[in-house]
């Protein structure tokens, strides 16, 4: 009985003794690092197929998130940095940390992109001779979703949504119906993500409801004041989520509601049948209720024709750690980069978590796409099928086009949480639309410098 | 009177079964969490809410970004070689795999009707918890004997010098653990070599701390001198006034210390995520990497948490008395 | 059984010195009692005999082994302490079986030994208890049975009964005094407890502000003390002090001039200069009538009686100051408004000078000088 605390001790001690670093090398081991994790089963697939080709590659695979974040930069500021990570935001504040690709001559696929590859970084930033991320994808595309069953039933068809007229007809016609059915309850469900409200939404809404991309860029670089309201391209955006929310199209207080597990969870639970999102919310539904009838429409096109698109930019992008670059693996990691961001895997990344490539993939027969949001959504416009052949304008966001200006650590204008305030008391009527926009023109000042 | 006072003794009871009540209750719904869908969340259940069934023509690919389910496990159980194409539905995978699709259903049920406690199963959660007790169990026993050594020198405060060394521990207390991490960082992992190793976390779990110091220093000095001085007239060197004396007594700090500190090692995220590789991570860093950047699966996070308490609470239960008696230490003179 | 040695011990604390210089046998086979007021040092004396407090001058032997820088579990002492320092998770056994097993003794041994002694101190059935279930008496004797168990050559109390009531005190002292005959030890005995140091010790060492103020038998030291501070503290009450206004010292007798003018013949030559008369309550009786060496007091006054049983002390002002006198019970009330008479027994009155020393008497005068040892 007496030995037993002795025994436990030991066998801790002993443990943690075996827990020490073994000795003696390994062929290669190669650290790669994703963001998304939920499509961490999808990439070890893809992986598996470059460690069966070389079988003296081990790859070691692990996600890091919102939580793990700030862990995960600690050890690299400390020296841990791993070798390539996926789906990185490069800005001026941190694209030292990761290799300058330009600056390599081994780094290869730059050519096969569809789009300026080599100088989107500099194109955002100003910052010359820079591309610290090499990005394959089209940004993710943004519309709105709804249940074509349930459509279907309320006697409603988006897909005849023909101009803006259309679109406040429809919404009309959907508050009605949302009002006749007690399972339903929003319009146009929504919940609070800064990313949402604060990068994308503003943007695409205000081009949906008639601005051009250009002149969302002439807001955020200084040649048009916010304060502005004749002028300001996001006028009419602000006027109309206003109305939206005084005519009850919007859940109650929606820039409380927590993203997913209030304002997804709602949509997937058909408490709502019409929202606007992102790709992903296709997936989460649909691995709920694989018979789900998910469709969805962009909003119809500005006075140009145009329709939103989104940018393709070094965001998203893969990078090197520049940390990594000495070590003797890294010819290595410059191979498997190679390789994750070549043509054929390209295609296999894309049709396996669906995103549209910003790769001429022609040498290896083009991806073969088969996710909602793609085959009813975006091809349609790609082959001019709907809006009469609208096109989309992939051309800079108004955000990312005032990158280079920004003042280093500052909260960009719209994109943070304290947002979600301005949005409250603009909503329920504490501010005017012209304090509203005063209050961003500050803010504006206090994130960029002209020139 | 005899009266008045069952009344009273009954609205006591009444009262405390209340407060238990309300004390349980998050428990209570924890439990219930960790059997919620993740997308059913935006719900409020009293009950478990009915399982969901397998859709064989659900896709793989959604399933494993919204389910968690391990593609290459499931390959390696099917003994499936090549790239298996996420788009397929699980009828389509059986159909081209030739697998009988009602045994891939049947493989498939449990991942999807009990999601949470499967994939916190799956994904290493033995391991992981193999791991935090071994962290958490050596930190509290080194740490524990460490401080009773550390108390045994600086109690009474014999020297000038004794008051300087505990006030720098106590200083500990003021300094935020972020501020220091990335400096620990460069000692264990680059001059120590601890890389990914358990014995990291342990090292900074036991160094001087601030509670484990002041614990075992004030109740070492409440030990009366004659203690110590009896062993050496009885012929005892000091080691044995410390292993035969001393460390018998600790048992109420030792648990006073234990009881605040081993939630803290158990439930240390932070260290876990830094020094540890993914295959090793301890239970709250395990947890915390469930979540993706679009998602996260709230039934395998809160069945993650439910199954992580449950071995502290029967560490708990086993020792309880030694708890309660810590509690009751300098309430009731013992 | 050991001797002790002091050699001009000192000890300071700090900058305090609180022990002046000690010079002291302590002899083999006997138990000698430190007595003192708190503060005198006795404590600190009997804890460097034991190793527990470093000499900070001096040399301390025993039995002729130099022992100043010998370890405190080497020196072959045991002691019992104040508090008894029982140790609290151990049952009585265990604390008993400790300085074996420390000395590393086989199990048979020890268990022999602890039964030995357990039942020498009526313990037996105890042995399996915890201290804390122990009432003081028998924590005390589980403490006297842990320092005996090893045999040690000078066993050390230090105020060893002061934690118990006034009844066990009494039954201690004699089971102690009884122990010590038996095993014929060598004892050191530390109190502030002068019938403790009465009634225990084969010598009695005075201590008072870090220096001996006498060594002798405890009768010789109530009888004869050699200054006034032993005089005043050995003995309860306390001797009485008159102060002297002036002495007229004669070949055959010494005429003593009190602080009211009174007159006080004694029949004895006085060698010095006598500024304080001391004599002991039941060496002055107060009455009606003179005796061979009185002094009329007029007024007094009656503060208290001190009923006791078999004697009472009663407190009286007279004129030359305050008096305390043994009487018994059964003495008439004295007469109010005649005049009263304080009687001295001439053979048992004490001087002292201006330092305190006592002063000698002259030869063939003392009746009592055959009980001087």
């Amino acid at each position: 009985m007496k030995s037993i605390p002795i025994l436990i001790v030991g066998g801790l001690l002993a443990s943690v003794m075996a827990s020490l670093p073994a000795l003696g090398q390994q062929p290669v081991e190669l650290t790669f690092v994703v963001t998304e994790g939920e499509y961490s089963a999808q990439f070890r697939g893809i992986l598996d197929l470059y460690e069966e080709e070389n079988p003296n590659v081990t790859i070691n695979l692990s996600s890091v998130n919102e939580d793990t974040e700030a862990a995960f930069e600690a050890r690299i500021a400390a020296g841990g940095a791993p070798y390539i990570r996926d789906l990185v935001y490069p800005d001026a504040d941190n694209y030292k940390t990761y290799v300058n690709l330009l600056e390599r001559d081994d780094i290869e696929n730059f050519g096969a992109l569809s789009y300026d590859g080599a100088g989107a970084f500099e194109g955002v930033t100003g910052i010359d001779g820079v591309q610290p991320a090499l990005n394959v994808r089209t940004n993710p595309f943004r519309s709105f979703i709804y249940y074509a069953d349930e459509m279907e039933k309320a006697g409603l068809d988006p897909k005849s949504i023909q101009n803006l007229d259309d679109f406040m007809q429809f919404l009309a016609d959907l508050k009605v119906y949302v009002d006749g059915n007690p399972d339903i309850e929003y319009v146009i469900d929504a919940g609070w993500l800064p990313g949402a409200w604060g990068r994308f939404n503003p943007e695409v809404w205000s081009v949906g409801l008639g601005a051009t991309k250009q002149e969302i860029r002439d807001l955020y670089t200084g040649k048009i004041r916010w304060d502005d309201v004749d002028k300001n391209p996001m006028t009419k955006y602000f006027r109309t989520l206003k109305e939206f929310y005084d005519k009850g199209y919007m859940p109650e207080r929606w820039w409380t509601r927590n993203w997913e597990q209030e304002f997804e969870a709602s949509f997937i639970s058909r408490r709502s049948i019409l929202t606007f999102h992102g790709p992903w919310l296709f997936d989460k539904v649909q691995a709920v209720d694989a018979d789900a009838q998910l469709d969805g429409f962009f909003w119809p096109p500005n006075r140009d024709g145009k329709i939103w698109g989104p940018e393709v930019t070094s965001d998203y992008g893969s990078v090197l750690y520049a940390q990594r670059q000495d070590d003797p693996e890294f010819a290595e990691a410059v191979k498997l980069f190679n390789w994750w961001n070549s043509p054929a895997t390209v295609k296999l990344r894309s049709e396996a978590i669906g995103f549209v490539p910003a790769m001429d993939l022609s040498s290896v027969g083009g991806a073969d796409l088969t996710n909602d949001q793609y085959v009813k959504v975006i091809k349609p416009v790609l082959d001019g099928q709907v809006y009469g052949g609208a096109k989309f304008d992939y051309s800079l966001c108004g955000r990312c086009a005032a990158e280079r200006m920004r003042i280093s650590g500052t909260p960009r204008p719209l994109q943070d949480n304290q947002m979600a305030e301005i949005y409250a008391d603009y909503l329920e009527g504490r501010t005017t639309l012209e304090d509203t926009l005063a209050i961003l023109q500050k803010r504006w000042e206090r994130a960029y410098q002209a020139g | 009177m005899e009266r008045k006072k069952r009344l009273k003794n009954l609205s006591i009871a009444a009262i405390l079964a209340f407060y238990c009540a309300i004390s349980l209750v998050p428990f209570y719904f924890l439990v219930i969490r960790s059997f919620t869908p993740t997308l059913k969340s935006g719900e409020f259940y009293f009950w478990i809410p009915e399982r969901p069934e397998v859709q064989m023509n659900a896709r793989l690919g959604n399933l494993a970004s919204v389910n968690n389910i391990d593609i290459t496990k499931l390959k390696k159980d099917f003994g499936l070689k090549g790239y298996i194409d996420p788009r397929l539905t699980l009828q389509q995978l059986a159909e081209r795999q030739g697998i009988d699709a009602g045994e891939l259903e049947e493989y498939l049920r449990p991942f999807i009707q009990y999601n949470g406690i499967f994939v916190v199963l799956s994904n290493g959660f033995l391991k992981s918890l193999w791991g935090t007790i071994v962290v958490a169990g050596s930190s509290v026993a080194i740490g524990g004997f460490l401080g009773i050594m550390t108390g045994t020198a600086l109690a009474g405060f014999r020297r000038p010098w004794h008051l300087f060394v505990y006030n720098s521990y106590l200083l500990n207390m003021i300094v935020p653990p972020m501020m220091v991490i990335l400096p620990q960082y460069f000692i264990v992992t680059q001059f120590l070599g601890l890389q990914d190793s358990y014995f990291a976390i342990v090292l900074l779990h036991i160094k001087g701390g601030a509670l484990s110091t002041m614990v075992f220093t004030t109740y070492i000095a409440a030990i009366p001198k004659s203690l110590r001085e009896s062993v050496a007239m009885d012929g005892g060197k000091h080691y044995h006034y410390f292993w035969y004396i001393l460390l018998p007594l600790m048992g109420t700090p030792f648990a006073i210390f234990a009881s605040i500190m081993m939630p803290l090692f158990w439930n240390d995220l932070l260290l876990g995520l830094l020094f540890l590789s993914p295959e090793k991570y301890t239970l709250p860093a395990f947890v915390a990497t469930l979540g993706g950047a679009y998602g996260r699966n709230f039934e395998a996070v809160f069945s993650g948490v439910l199954m992580s308490l449950i071995p502290i609470l029967v560490v708990y239960f086993i020792f309880q008395k030694l708890f309660i008696r810590s509690a009751m230490a300098g309430a009731v003179k013992g | 059984m050991a001797q002790v040695s002091f050699n001009k011990v000192r000890k300071s604390f700090g900058r305090t010195e609180v022990v002046h210089g000690i010079d002291l046998e302590i002899n083999s086979g006997e138990l000698t009692v430190l007595l003192g007021p708190s503060g005198c040092g006795k404590s600190t004396l009997l804890r460097m005999i034991a190793g527990l407090e470093d000499v900070t001058d001096g040399d301390i032997y025993i039995d002729g082994e130099y022992i100043n820088d010998t370890d405190a579990s080497q020196r072959g002492c045991a002691m019992v302490f104040q508090n008894y320092a029982l140790y609290p998770h151990q049952t009585v056994y265990k604390n008993i079986a400790f300085p074996l097993k420390m000395a590393g003794k086989d199990k048979a041994t020890i268990d022999r030994k602890v039964r030995e002694a357990a039942r020498i101190l009526q313990l037996d059935e105890l042995l399996d208890r915890l201290p804390r279930d122990l009432s003081g008496g028998q924590r005390q004797r589980v403490a006297m049975g842990r320092a005996m168990i090893r045999q040690p050559k000078v066993y050390l109390f230090d105020e060893p009964l002061s934690n118990l009531d006034a009844e066990l005190r009494g039954k201690m002292r004699l089971e102690i005094a009884r122990l010590q005959r038996k095993l014929n030890a060598t004892m050191v005995f530390v109190t502030h407890d002068q019938v403790e140091a009465m009634t225990l010790a084969d010598r009695v060492v005075v201590m008072h502000d870090g220096i001996i103020e006498q060594v002798g038998a405890p009768l010789a030291v109530y009888q004869r003390p050699t200054n006034r501070f032993v005089a005043g503290f050995v003995g309860t009450p306390a001797m009485n002090f008159l102060a002297v206004e002036r002495a007229e010292l004669g070949n055959e007798s010494t005429k003593i001039i009190l602080t009211g003018g009174e007159l006080l013949t004694l029949p004895y030559k006085v060698v010095g200069e006598p500024k304080v008369l001391g004599v002991r309550p039941e060496h002055v009786r107060i009455g009606a009538h003179a005796g061979a060496v009185a002094v009329r007091i007029d007024p007094f006054e009656l503060l208290g009686t001190e009923h006791l049983g078999d004697r009472s002390y009663r407190y009286f002002t007279v004129p030359f100051g305050e008096l305390t006198v043994l009487g018994a019970d059964n003495d008439a009330a004295l007469p109010r408004g005649t005049p009263a008479f304080a009687d001295f027994d001439a053979d048992n009155v004490h001087f002292f000078d201006h330092a305190g020393k006592v002063i000698q008497r002259g030869q063939g005068q003392s009746a009592i000088a055959g009980e001087r040892t």
